[in-house]
């Protein structure tokens, strides 16, 4: 076969597999929809990370503390410690006997830290301080701790850690409603410029059917249109996520010391899947929708 | 092989219904060519159109290379256009692809290789005398050569059966009598070949089979036949 033969056969696969008239104008504002609704989930997403993870690190709110008695004698107190350390739902255990107490007293209260100079003898017990690998079973964790034996008592904020939660989980459902809203949008969007780009195509589809295509195979070109949209939407929306982050929202946080914005690579992958999920579900859901409802035979 | 048992169809147009077949009955075997005439409204096309499953009867038996086509399953329609070759009266080419792919569409959506394509398109394009028009766009075409497109893409699948509507419409003489040559020589292949006209000069030259249909009744079914 010659290559002008070649040429002429590749050619035709191309435009016969894939949409022979992109409907252009359409197809670019589908796009622009898709992208500007992933900006939004993205952004959402990433404030609602950050808050996350400072609410996690703000100290009070997940910290338990744990008292041996007394009288616990340094034996007690190591076996306590491998306990706790194998505890469920503890992240960390840390031990702190009452002399580091007084010093982490003084240097928190400053110039009340005082106080402690009026006792003789150091007033503060041992204790174990520790903190919990998911904040929502703190209460059940709490009570278990206090069933535990050689544990005189267990203390944490029980308030502060119900906020936390609060504002997670308003966030999350929050966060589910706007993923919900902005994905029928663009899938909406996107539906609409496959029926436009069928209507064009009426006069093949319609000769497609006579010649034997079934209709998985006139389907085909309007699914993997909707696929490109969501494809190149989802990419382009990372791209300016990524500037609107590292430009934006980094340094807006990154001012703000104790915020401490988690960095870009550790989100870098999760966030890409979820772009890429989005634009591709709302592509190929769009160009379902649409092929269904106007593709009958 | 083709049964039309006692088949009606009314046309639910705009203008109220309108009976365009009547009682059609009729059976044509494998390796036969026939004729299918009658003046222009007869009922050519929709006849064509019934064949093909495009328009379903309103009562009746049709039965077309082994599917029976009012109780068939929708699903089961692709495979029943693929066992045959049509020609349009209007040729249906999409007016975007160039010739070599709107021969080679109607093997795409049969899912053949690429390879398949690439040689078999060819052969047909020298076949019906278009080797050297591949890479035109269909409006650039004659009628006749549009109409030799059509064709070739009927036969592109190597059909059982070819039902050709007015394939002679837009010829001149000389050119319809080589369309009849050439549909000839099909039908000596083994092909099935059903040809819908009005052209009483060419049905009686060909002497063949002749079912003629007036306003949607068949009149006569004669073979070696005539048309006064
Ligand atoms: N889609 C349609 N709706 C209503 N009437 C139709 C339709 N198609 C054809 N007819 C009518 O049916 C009759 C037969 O038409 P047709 O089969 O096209 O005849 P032919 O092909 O022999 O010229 C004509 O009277 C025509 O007006
Ligand atoms: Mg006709």
């Amino acid at each position: 076969m010659s290559k002008e033969e070649k040429k002429v056969t590749k050619y035709s696969w191309g435009r016969s597999m894939l949409s022979t008239k992109f409907n252009k104008p359409m197809a670019i504002v589908s796009v622009s929809v898709l992208i500007i609704c992933l900006i939004l989930l993205g952004t959402f997403v990433l404030v609602s990370m950050n808050i996350s993870s400072y609410l996690d690190r703000l100290g009070e709110a997940n910290v338990v503390r744990v008292y041996p008695p007394y009288t616990a004698t340094q034996s007690e107190v190591y076996d306590l410690k491998t306990t706790l350390e194998s505890f469920e739902n503890v992240a960390s255990v840390r031990y702190v006997p009452k002399e580091e107490g007084a010093a982490e007293f003084r240097e928190a209260y400053n110039e009340y830290g005082e106080i402690m100079d009026g006792f003789e003898e150091n007033p503060l017990p041992d204790k174990f301080v520790l903190t919990l690998t998911d904040l929502t079973k703190a209460s059940e964790t709490v009570e278990k701790l206090q069933q535990v034996e050689g544990v005189e008592q267990v203390t944490w904020s029980a308030d502060a850690t119900r906020t936390i939660i609060t504002i997670k989980r308003v966030l999350e459902i929050a966060g589910g409603a706007i993923v919900a809203i902005l994905a029928v949008i663009s899938a909406f969007i996107i539906s609409n410029t496959i029926r436009a780009s069928m209507q064009s195509r009426r006069l093949e589809i319609g000769i497609m059917r006579l010649v034997g295509a079934k209709n998985s195979f006139i389907r085909k070109p309007f699914i993997i249109e909707g696929l490109v949209i969501g494809v190149i939407g989802s990419a382009i929306a990372y791209g300016i996520e990524y500037l609107i982050y590292i430009y934006g929202m980094q340094k807006l946080i990154g001012s703000i010391e104790i915020l401490k914005p988690i960095p870009f690579s550790e989100i870098a992958l999760p966030l890409a899947g979820a772009f890429i999920l989005v634009g591709v579900l709302t592509g190929v859901l769009g160009s379902i929708i649409s092929v269904r409802k106007h593709l009958k035979v | 092989m083709i049964e039309f048992k006692d088949v009606s169809m009314r046309y639910n147009g705009k203008h109220g219904k309108k009976r365009a077949l009547d009682g059609v009955t009729f059976t044509i075997n494998d390796g036969e060519f026939v004729f299918i005439t009658g003046e222009s409204g007869a009922g050519k096309t929709t006849i064509t159109k019934l064949m093909i499953h495009e328009e379903t009867a309103s009562s009746g038996e049709i039965i077309v290379n082994g599917f029976n086509l009012l109780k068939m399953k929708k699903r089961e329609i692709p495979y029943l256009r693929r066992s045959m070759g049509i020609v349009f009266q209007d040729y249906k080419l999409i007016p975007t692809l160039t010739v070599f792919e709107n021969v080679a569409f109607a093997l795409r959506v049969t899912g053949a290789p690429v390879k398949f394509i690439r040689n078999r398109v060819p052969y047909m394009l020298d076949l019906v005398g278009l080797a050297d028009k591949a890479n035109v766009y269909p409006p650039e075409l004659s009628g006749g050569e549009q109409q030799r497109v059509a064709l070739a893409r009927a036969l592109v699948n190597n059909p059982s059966l070819l039902i050709a509507d007015e394939p002679t419409g837009n010829l001149d003489p000389r050119l319809s009598t080589e369309m009849m040559y050439l549909l000839d020589k099909i039908n000596e292949k083994g092909t099935t070949v059903v040809i819908m006209t009005h052209e009483k000069a060419l049905v009686n030259a060909m002497q063949k089979r002749v079912i003629a249909i007036k306003d949607g009744v068949v009149i006569s079914d004669k073979s070696g036949g005539y048309v006064i």
